[in-house]
């Protein structure tokens, strides 16, 4: 039985194929179909429905003088300048955080609450923070006035609505990065910050040379995960702006996705979602070395 | 050597098995459902089907509304069948319904939604259907007809946005309700001050809202801009449809207008939606003037929800003219409807003065008709007599979903200060106008 | 008296970071108990901050309950979640599982290009989506909303727990005359039984938010999930607070409570490390 392999390579060669065969399906069927599809449309007059009408490239020529795709695009582009760095830190200071607090009780209670917006479902998250932020209660006013800024201006400024926004997927999505940073926390063997005690370093020192060295690849895993996340941001924008004002937080899935049903022209919805496609593709590509087996080892 | 293949039918035996398991119990359902659910046609004991889709009309519309169809379902020998449809993603159900074949024989539309309906051939022309006796009886009927054709039929109409004002406030301005611009404007000023002496404006003119978050981009344009634009005798398309006139001078004063009463509002203006502006403005009793869509229980509703709040209103301010936005949601005879004229006959009944008495008894509402008695509070019945020529719908075109989206947009720029008024209308009268040029291009 | 100093130092450090700690424990749950407390409001005006008993109801919560066929949206609901849960562990585990252990040509690059749709988002690709479950007849069938839940960051999250089980383990049992998949069942899953459970809470979550998918692939009242039978009582002018709270809370509650049932099965928190 034992040298099985040697007599039969072939059973062996087939089984991976097998094992990833199911999800590879799904994906390829889904996913893959699904933008191949967009691709096709992309190239006609569809209103979803009648027939689409071939009529080339017409939708893409329209893209390059339209001023709200353009606007749409910087939005997109700037909610993952935003999101993106201040996620990351924050995930890993809060994580770091909470794994030298994980032996208390206040600790393991933060632990877990901290979870809980991931629970909600985006759009419910959407209306809960307009109504805190615009439902003048004392408390939240008096807390946002300590920075001095009135919640009720931040959600209609041109300049605050974008950010407004950031900070709440900030917080929603929190709780997701703090089970990644702190799993890869975790893998980090203790032997080192023992050894570090010894030799006299301090917490800075130690977070600086051990822990943010060693965390690595998770944090080039948490910086991908959060541009996914924040290109793809739709239910919260919905919920907190609508897009306003003037288009300020419109982003290309939100442009996209109004087109699409709103004025039931499909064919240019799908031609925008394809740049947005190579935007994602082309950030993707920027961050292609965490794929590679080796690096992305989490211990 | 078992082994191995043995693994590996394993594996596949698991993906089939989740395929088909899931699949199955979904199939038992689809086939349960398919006799209820293929249109017009007959379920399995030979009785009709007559599917129709209508939004939330009340909380409970399945029982509320659709718990008075059974005269008309025994004397057709047709069973209705009846889909609420959620407002959220209301038009993604409907595209997507029409594309699969799954759409109803009677569905629900709002005139903004019909171009694109009308352009796609997926709603039947009904003028052929209209008698004498309907256009003498049905008050709204024309609010139906657009783009050359009886697309809609009047359902749910005569609750417009209407001005509301704090009589308590107005009082202690010595003044009565406004009835022109002027008046408006020189109240709201007054109105604006500081009340309790901590040197922050704590009262203000105007209650607005001005957000477009989840009710969509076009209700700004619903309780603000309509009303100023029209008041200032101006509107949205040419009479031919084939420009916009949004742009023109009634349309950039009117906007300029509204622009000016900005100082009067509450500095959050931009951040609330029109109804929450409203409710925790106006409601509070900090505002002189909220802009609110009306309803015949107004009295009865906000006597509970704002006691404090001592109140009246005027439909409409006069500048030039009169007008305030008053939405007609309709009916809507499905091309797909095997049966036409059965489809027909349900659309006439269900507005017909006999059966909406009998709903509006539970859910109060317009009457459509002129032989239906008006129920509802005293205070709001003038809407319907002295002030029915006041308020109207909205004038359907053609790329009316982007034209008006891209307004409310510039709308919310030149309020927020960051376009001017000029720029603004500009802005979107080249983005309407190229929109229409294009449309009518591919009409020839 | 230098040990009394940093005694009072550390004591210092423990109360600030305790204060912190409730600073996050605060963020994090505040906007909910706010949900929740709404949700006990009656009128259209729910802004006056007033939790006495006789301003609050159960009103809103009546009004859910009564909802026609409740029970059958709830268990479309739990079903497609579960069913979604199974079927993402499933293919994701043995998925990853062949790409953490196993060496075959293009392990690395089929690996990339299935993580590469993890980028896609779904608001976009609706209506293609919506076109190929038409083709293949699935909808306002259970198959249509089940089958593309799983993602490519389950065979991620997979594929990182089986890299961290131990070569030798797995060699061992291949002395012991174990095959692939016995390996599999007998030796890895056991070992990254948390990030299995982390899993199952992202999938759970997931397939349960969904509402735009789940609208568009079922027409069928029958087929109707609980989001989309909440929102059925919105109506148009809708701005009744309390309503729309209340149907947050019965929404949020039922991933809420496969969270905290989950979340009992960790030792030291959610974390998708199999080994500490």
């Amino acid at each position: 039985m034992m040298d099985m392999r040697k007599k039969h390579p072939g059973a062996a060669k087939v089984a991976p194929y097998c094992y990833i065969a199911p999800i590879t399906l799904i994906l390829v069927t889904f996913v893959i179909g699904s933008v191949i599809g967009s691709i096709i449309l992309s190239f006609t007059k569809y209103n979803i429905m009648t027939e689409p009408i071939f009529q080339g490239s017409k939708n893409y020529v329209k893209l390059m003088s339209d001023i709200k795709f353009i606007k749409a695009l910087k939005n997109t582009l700037g909610l993952v300048v935003l999101i993106v760095p201040l996620q990351t830190v924050l995930g890993v200071v809060i994580s770091v955080f909470l794994v030298a607090n994980r032996h208390r009780f206040l600790g393991k209670l933060a632990n877990s609450v901290v979870f809980i917006p991931v629970i909600c479902a985006p759009a419910v998250a959407g209306v809960v923070w307009r109504e805190l932020l615009n439902g003048k209660i004392e408390i939240v006013e008096k807390f946002f006035g300590l920075f001095g800024i009135q919640p009720s201006m931040l959600l209609g400024n041109a300049r605050t609505a974008l950010i407004t926004v950031g900070m709440v997927a900030i917080w929603k999505w929190m709780g997701y990065y703090v089970v990644i940073y702190t799993s890869g926390l975790l893998a980090i063997p203790d032997t080192y910050y023992e050894a570090a005690k010894v030799d006299g370093a301090g917490k800075v020192r130690c977070f600086l040379s051990i822990t943010v060295p060693l965390l690595r690849p998770t944090i080039i895993l948490g910086i991908f995960l959060s541009m996914a996340s924040s290109l793809q941001c739709f239910d919260l924008i919905f919920n907190l702006t609508g897009g306003g004002p003037n288009n300020a937080s419109t982003t290309l899935v939100v442009y996209a996705y109004s087109k699409c049903f709103g004025s039931g022209d499909a064919g240019y919805a799908m031609a925008i979602s394809n740049i947005l496609f190579v935007v994602i593709l082309a950030v993707a590509l920027l961050q292609r070395d965490m794929m590679k087996r080796k690096t992305s080892e989490v211990s | 050597m078992k082994k191995k293949l043995l693994s590996m039918l394993l594996i596949t035996a698991m993906s089939v098995t989740f395929t088909a398991g899931c699949g199955g119990s979904g199939n038992d359902t689809a086939k349960t459902e398919d006799g209820a659910a293929s249109g017009s046609g007959s379920s399995e004991s030979g009785e009709k089907v007559l599917d129709v889709w209508v939004p939330p009309l009340d909380d409970d519309t399945v029982n509320n509304w659709g718990g008075l169809m059974g005269d008309w379902e025994e004397e057709n020998g047709c069973k209705v069948n009846i889909t609420v449809v959620p407002w959220d993603k209301y038009e993604e159900t409907y595209t997507t319904a029409l594309n699969s074949g799954e759409g109803p024989d009677v569905g629900y539309m709002y005139n903004e939604m019909f171009p694109t309906y009308i352009d796609a051939g997926a709603v039947t022309d009904m003028s052929g259907y209209v008698t004498d006796e309907d256009k003498a009886g049905y008050k709204y009927l024309a609010n139906g007809f657009m783009m050359d054709g009886q697309y809609g039929w009047p359902l749910v109409t005569g609750v417009p946005f209407v001005l509301y004002y704090n009589e308590e406030i107005l009082a202690d301005l010595d003044e009565s309700a406004p009835e022109t611009w002027e008046d408006f404007e020189r109240i709201c000023k007054a109105a604006t001050k500081d009340t309790d002496g901590d040197g922050e404006i704590d009262q203000f003119g105007y209650a607005c809202g001005m957000s477009t978050s989840d009710v969509g981009a076009m209700q700004i344009l619903n309780a603000y801009y309509y009303s100023a634009l029209w008041q200032n005798g101006g509107q949205i398309y040419e009479d031919d449809l084939k420009k916009v006139a949004f742009a023109d001078e009634a349309g950039t004063e009117a906007v300029t207008w509204l622009k000016d009463m900005t100082q009067y509002m509450n500095p959050d203006f931009m951040s609330l939606s029109w109804s929450d502006a409203f409710a925790t403005v106006f409601g509070e009793g900090k505002a002189a003037f909220g802009v609110y869509r009306s309803s015949q229980t107004d009295g009865t509703v906000f006597a509970e929800t704002y006691p404090d709040v001592k109140w009246d209103f005027v439909t409409s301010l006069k500048n030039k003219g009169f007008g305030t936005f008053g939405a007609t949601d309709c009916l809507t005879l499905m091309s797909a409807a095997e049966d036409q004229d059965l489809a027909m006959d349900f659309i006439k009944y269900v507005t017909g003065a006999a059966f909406m008495e009998q709903y509006h008894a539970k859910c109060p509402g317009a009457a459509l008709t002129n032989s239906e008695p008006y129920v509802g509070d005293e205070k709001m019945e003038k809407i319907y007599t002295d002030d029915l020529d006041k308020w109207h719908g909205l004038q359907v075109g053609p790329c009316g979903v982007d034209i008006l989206t891209q307004l409310s947009a510039d709308f919310q720029g030149i309020m927020s200060g960051e376009l001017s008024v000029k720029d603004g209308l500009k802005e979107a009268e080249d983005y309407a106008n190229d929109l229409l040029a294009e449309y009518w291009a591919d009409k020839e | 008296m230098r040990t009394d100093m940093r005694y009072v130092k550390k004591g210092l450090g423990s109360i600030l970071s305790g204060l912190v700690l409730i600073g996050i424990i605060i963020a994090s749950i505040f906007p909910f108990l706010y949900m929740f407390l709404m949700s006990f409001k009656s009128t259209i005006n729910a802004h006056d901050l007033d939790f006495s008993l006789e301003s609050s109801s159960l009103m809103q919560y009546q009004k859910i309950f009564a909802l026609d066929d409740f029970g059958r949206y709830i268990f479309n609901s739990v079903f497609v979640a579960v069913a979604g849960v199974i079927l993402t562990v499933g293919v994701c585990s043995l998925a990853g599982y062949a790409f953490a252990k196993m060496d075959f040509k293009g392990n690395d690059k089929i690996f990339l290009f299935l993580i590469m749709t993890m980028l896609v988002p779904t608001e976009v690709i609706v209506i293609p989506l919506f076109l190929i479950t038409k083709g293949l007849g699935w909808l306002n069938t259970y198959r249509a909303l089940i089958l593309p839940l799983p993602t490519a960051f389950g065979v991620f999250i997979m594929r990182q727990a089986i890299l961290d089980v131990p070569e030798d383990l797995v060699d061992a049992a291949r002395i012991d005359g174990c095959g692939d998949l016995r390996i599999f069942f007998k030796v890895i899953l056991p070992l990254i039984r948390s990030s299995v459970l982390a899993l199952s809470i992202f999938t759970f979550v997931g397939a349960w938010n969904n509402f735009l998918w789940p609208l568009v692939a079922s027409t069928k009242t029958e087929m109707k999930t609980l989001p989309l039978a909440l929102s059925m009582m919105k109506t148009q002018f809708n701005t009744d607070v309390g309503l729309t709270m209340a149907c947050a809370v019965i929404n949020f509650l039922p991933p809420f409570v496969f969270y905290v049932f989950v979340q009992g099965r960790f030792k030291e928190g959610m974390t998708l490390s199999g080994m500490k």
